[in-house]
């Protein structure tokens, strides 16, 4: 230990006794003197630390999330939604190859219109050019 | 006639019938969803310069029915024209030059048309090698069940294999009648200024 001397002070300056002071000063030096930690306590403050529970605020929605009908009504949502988009593009699939196979038919019947005007204008044809012979 | 007898005659019985209905089953499909006769028509497409087919099966003319409007002329009239038909085969190629199909083609497309069922019922031969024409129809006791049309011309060669019933009153209004008196097909060529 490392012994500070003091000069003696005037007692009537302050009110206070100067080996009074000085006792009590060694006294609280004393005391206050570093000690080091018992072998293993720093081990055991972590020990106690970690295994104290801890309390985190849980957020609304992961609570929400917990909730078993709030579960279900999150799917059932999901699945009609899914369910409504998976409709209407069906539907929109099926307009399109409806559209396409419109076209188709009027296509077939305006080409099959033409072909069978041109075989008659040809039999009108060939029929004119036999009344022309005869 | 012991029972034995009596129950080997009906087993046999039975499987004729079921034979007479398996070789019947083919036949009443085919007719239900007739393939289009002419196998020539990918040959002839990869010779063309321009091709329109078209092929609709009894399900695709069923499909393409619950679209045509029948507020409108035209649809209203591809509606009714359709209704009784099992299939509708359009074959159209242009051809650049003249030679790209011959004779032996020609006749390759007709003799798949000989059979029993199947009637000429027009042949026009051009001896100026302007083309030739050919009508055939199925008739089935005394209905149209089907027609094939064929016309060749130097440059181009339609093809329409039509299945199903037609009725007379259908042939009329299908030939030029379709609400389109002047059919710009192609390249702005008209089938009535040929």
């Amino acid at each position: 230990m490392v012994e500070f001397s003091r000069e003696p002070q005037d007692p009537g300056n302050d009110g206070f006794d100067p080996e009074l002071e000085s006792e009590f000063e060694q006294e609280l030096r004393i005391e206050l003197q570093p000690r080091p930690a018992p072998e293993g306590f720093a081990d055991r403050v972590l020990a106690r630390v970690d295994a104290l529970p801890r309390h985190h605020p849980t957020p609304w929605s992961t609570r929400a999330i917990r909730n078993q009908r709030v579960r279900g009504a999150i799917a059932a949502m999901l699945l009609v939604t899914v369910s409504i988009g998976g409709y209407f593009e069906h539907q929109r699939q099926r307009q399109i190859a409806g559209e396409h196979a419109r076209q188709q038919v009027l296509l077939a019947l305006r080409i099959t219109s033409a072909t069978l005007q041109d075989v008659r204008n040809k039999v009108d044809g060939d029929n004119a050019n036999h009344e022309n012979e005869n | 006639m012991t029972r034995i007898q009596r129950s080997i005659a009906a087993c046999r019985t039975g499987l004729l019938l079921a034979f007479g209905v398996l070789l019947a089953l083919p036949a009443v499909a085919q007719d239900l969803q007739p393939n289009f006769p002419v196998a020539l028509d990918k040959k002839l497409a990869a010779r063309a310069s321009d091709v329109n087919e078209v092929t609709m099966n009894k399900t695709m003319l069923k499909f393409a029915s619950q679209f045509l409007d029948g507020k409108d002329k035209n649809d209203a009239e591809a509606q009714r024209l359709i209704q009784n038909l099992n299939a509708i085969y359009v074959r159209s190629y242009e051809f650049s030059e003249p030679g790209q199909y011959t004779p032996d083609d020609l006749k390759t497309i007709r003799q798949q048309f000989l059979g029993p069922d199947w009637n000429p019922m027009v042949k026009v031969r051009s001896k100026k090698g302007e083309g030739d024409t050919d009508v055939y129809v199925k008739m089935v006791g005394n209905e149209v069940k089907g027609m094939f049309v064929l016309d060749a011309e130097p440059k181009e060669l339609d093809m329409v294999y039509i299945s199903g019933s037609i009725r007379p009153e259908d042939l009329k209004q299908l030939s030029g009648n379709f609400g389109i008196p002047n059919i710009n097909l192609q390249k702005g060529t008209t089938k009535e200024a040929k």
